[in-house]
């Protein structure tokens, strides 16, 4: 377990080139394989920011981001993409869903950007995850069509579909019910125990990260506390 | 490359109003050009056809003094068994000579021609010409125009005596054996024609030609061919001259109007490749969250830029194919609708395959070149800016 899979050393961030706003400070950070972790913190306290820098979306203005034991300061924009596309699932706060296509179409679209053919082992992987994510009625559907949590759950079909060793979310719950919130919480553990994946949460909601391993809780850019939730 | 077409698919259907508006652009601007090429080929090849069409295309004449050709005969075998044979469909030998036709109270200015009628045939098109009587079966019989039959008041079977200067003191007696009606005036106002051996009899000049005319396949090679006959005829005594030469305005002419259709053609289609990648430009902006998502996703730079190069690619083959369609009905109703009194087209157009192809592939071309600047807006966007903004 005590495998590090991402690992941030001296990360700073700043925004901005006229009016110059931090909005990380030397941060660092090692997250282990197959933990679940949560990152808590105010509005502006980084939490985004440092999600994206953890899933190369975004870069650091200095410090190492290596994930899977890769420096991704050293990589360029393909093998960025083909990093995010293998090693990193998203989640977003807004599904983030693509309108044109469906539910199954959607669950399969980070297969198809290796190779346009689905073999038949994907596509069974693609209907297990829709049938533990409850979608099995809904996969035909366009995926503006189905509600909001159900979108939701099939972004978190999407993320699982290329099988990444993690997971990154950002505020996942955010646009759910309470009853919907407890329902991909516990789908989202399920994953981690089934599969080993590392989950990394940015959350606002105090229920969630209650129910994570490890609590990371930043406060104007840098890591105010770091606990291991013994639950 | 599939899953960009699919993603380009699907951009398109979900804007349908959008993709179906660019569609009738290219379309319109497709169809407008395969009509005015059309049109504009139908109108050269008519008038060409009017000018050169029933006349000499390619001459040669005599460089000597005394204007003849010696031997004619032998100049045209050699051409027919040289390597250019292919590229004459006519080939004859013509004596040409002014004449005198001596009435009772007056004398009437004529030009006599003399050739093998069946090879001339094709050049004039006498059989279909002839208004009256047959072409001459023997030597001393004639063909005379009918505008010369009306105001001589000369009939089929009449005979006619001929001076041909200088022989003056031998008149010769010639006997009508038919009237034609050629394409220009000046033929049935004043032409005589008879056999070769007649002219050449009439004129005393035995076994020769004052020139030599030819038809050939592609007229507008005219100069080329000459240049090349010259060049193997290798014979001093004979010079070349071509329709090119004898019609230069009419040439200048032709080619301002090529080059105005082309402009034309041009700027239609740079106004379609501008609308096409302004549109598609407004559709990365449109379809950035998507892109930004198919980015964080993983997708390559390369394949979102591919995604805009596949929807020029499909918005160019359904308006050039519904283009050409239009086009070519537009023709049939012009055709159709704009006729002469007697039921023929005001222009008669040819429908041009490989002009309506090409125009259809330079539409396809200028759809795929013009959506390369959104593709590339598209492979350089960056995912964060799209998830940031939400």
């Amino acid at each position: 377990m005590d495998e590090v899979i991402l690992s941030l050393e001296k990360v700073n961030k700043i925004y901005g080139t006229a009016v110059k706003t931090q909005a990380l400070y030397e941060l660092d950070l090692k997250i282990e394989t197959g933990s679940f972790n949560a990152i808590i913190g105010q509005s502006g306290s980084g939490k985004s920011t440092l999600l994206n820098i953890m899933g190369a979306l975004d870069t650091p203005t200095s410090g190492e981001v290596k994930i899977a034991g890769k420096e991704i300061g050293q990589m360029k924009r393909k093998g960025l993409a083909s990093l995010r596309n293998k090693t990193i699932g998203f989640i977003f706060q807004f599904h983030y869903l693509l309108p044109e296509f469906t539910v199954l179409e959607n669950v399969l679209m980070p297969y198809w950007m290796n190779t346009f053919k689905t073999p038949e082992a994907i596509i069974d992987r693609a209907d297990y995850l829709m049938k533990k994510m409850g979608l099995n009625e809904v996969k035909n559907k366009l995926s503006t069509n189905i509600s909001g949590g159900q979108q939701q759950r099939t972004a978190i079909a999407r993320s699982l579909i290329n099988n990444p060793p993690v997971i990154l979310a950002d505020e996942p719950t955010g646009n759910l019910d309470s009853e919907n919130t407890q329902t991909v919480y516990e789908l989202l553990r399920e994953i981690n125990k089934e599969f080993g994946t590392t989950f990394i949460l940015v959350t606002h909601d105090q229920r969630v990260a209650e129910m994570a391993d490890r609590i990371i809780e930043l406060k104007d850019g840098k890591i105010k506390m770091d606990v291991v939730n013994n639950f | 490359m599939r899953l960009a077409m699919k993603i380009a698919w699907r951009f398109l259907k979900s804007s349908r109003s959008q993709s179906l508006l660019i569609i009738a652009g290219i379309m319109i601007g497709v169809s407008v050009q395969i009509f005015i090429g059309l049109l504009i080929q139908g109108l050269q090849n008519n008038l060409i056809n009017e000018t050169i069409g029933n006349s000499s295309q390619l001459t040669i004449r005599s460089n000597r003094t005394d204007n003849v050709i010696i031997d004619p005969e032998t100049v045209v075998e050699k051409i027919k068994n040289s390597e250019y044979s292919n590229e004459i469909t006519a080939i004859v030998p013509v004596v040409e000579a002014p004449g005198i036709i001596r009435l009772e109270k007056r004398d009437y200015s004529t030009f006599i021609r003399g050739f093998d009628f069946k090879e001339a045939d094709k050049i004039y098109g006498l059989t279909q010409s002839m208004i009256d009587g047959d072409l001459p079966a023997g030597q001393n019989e004639v063909l005379i125009g009918s505008e010369m039959a009306e105001e001589l008041s000369i009939k089929k079977g009449d005979e006619l005596t001929v001076i041909i200067p200088p022989n003056v003191l031998f008149p010769k007696k010639v006997m009508v054996s038919g009237i034609f009606k050629l394409g220009f005036g000046s033929a049935n106002r004043s032409w005589i024609l008879s056999d070769l051996k007649t002219l050449q009899l009439l004129t005393n000049k035995p076994n020769t030609s004052t020139v030599i005319e030819m038809q050939i396949k592609n007229p507008f090679d005219a100069d080329i061919l000459s240049t090349a006959l010259y060049e193997y005829l290798e014979n001093e005594e004979i010079k070349m001259s071509d329709w090119k030469v004898e019609n230069a305005d009419l040439l200048s002419a032709l080619n301002g109007q090529s080059i105005s259709s082309i402009m034309i053609q041009v700027f239609v289609m740079v106004s379609v490749a501008l609308a096409i990648a302004s549109v598609l430009a407004i559709s990365v902006m449109q379809k950035s969250k998507q892109l930004g998502i198919l980015k964080a996703m993983g997708i390559k730079d390369i394949m979102a830029g591919q995604i805009f190069v596949f929807e020029g690619l499909i918005l160019g083959l359904f308006g050039a194919f519904s283009g050409a369609v239009l086009g070519v009905g537009l023709i049939w109703l012009f055709t159709t609708f704009a006729v002469n009194p007697d039921g023929t087209a005001v222009v008669p157009v040819y429908i041009n395959y490989g002009f309506i192809l090409i125009s259809m592939v330079i539409a396809v071309t200028s759809a795929v070149v013009s959506a390369t600047i959104p593709g590339r807006k598209s492979a350089g966007l960056n995912p964060i800016e799209v998830i940031k903004n939400g």
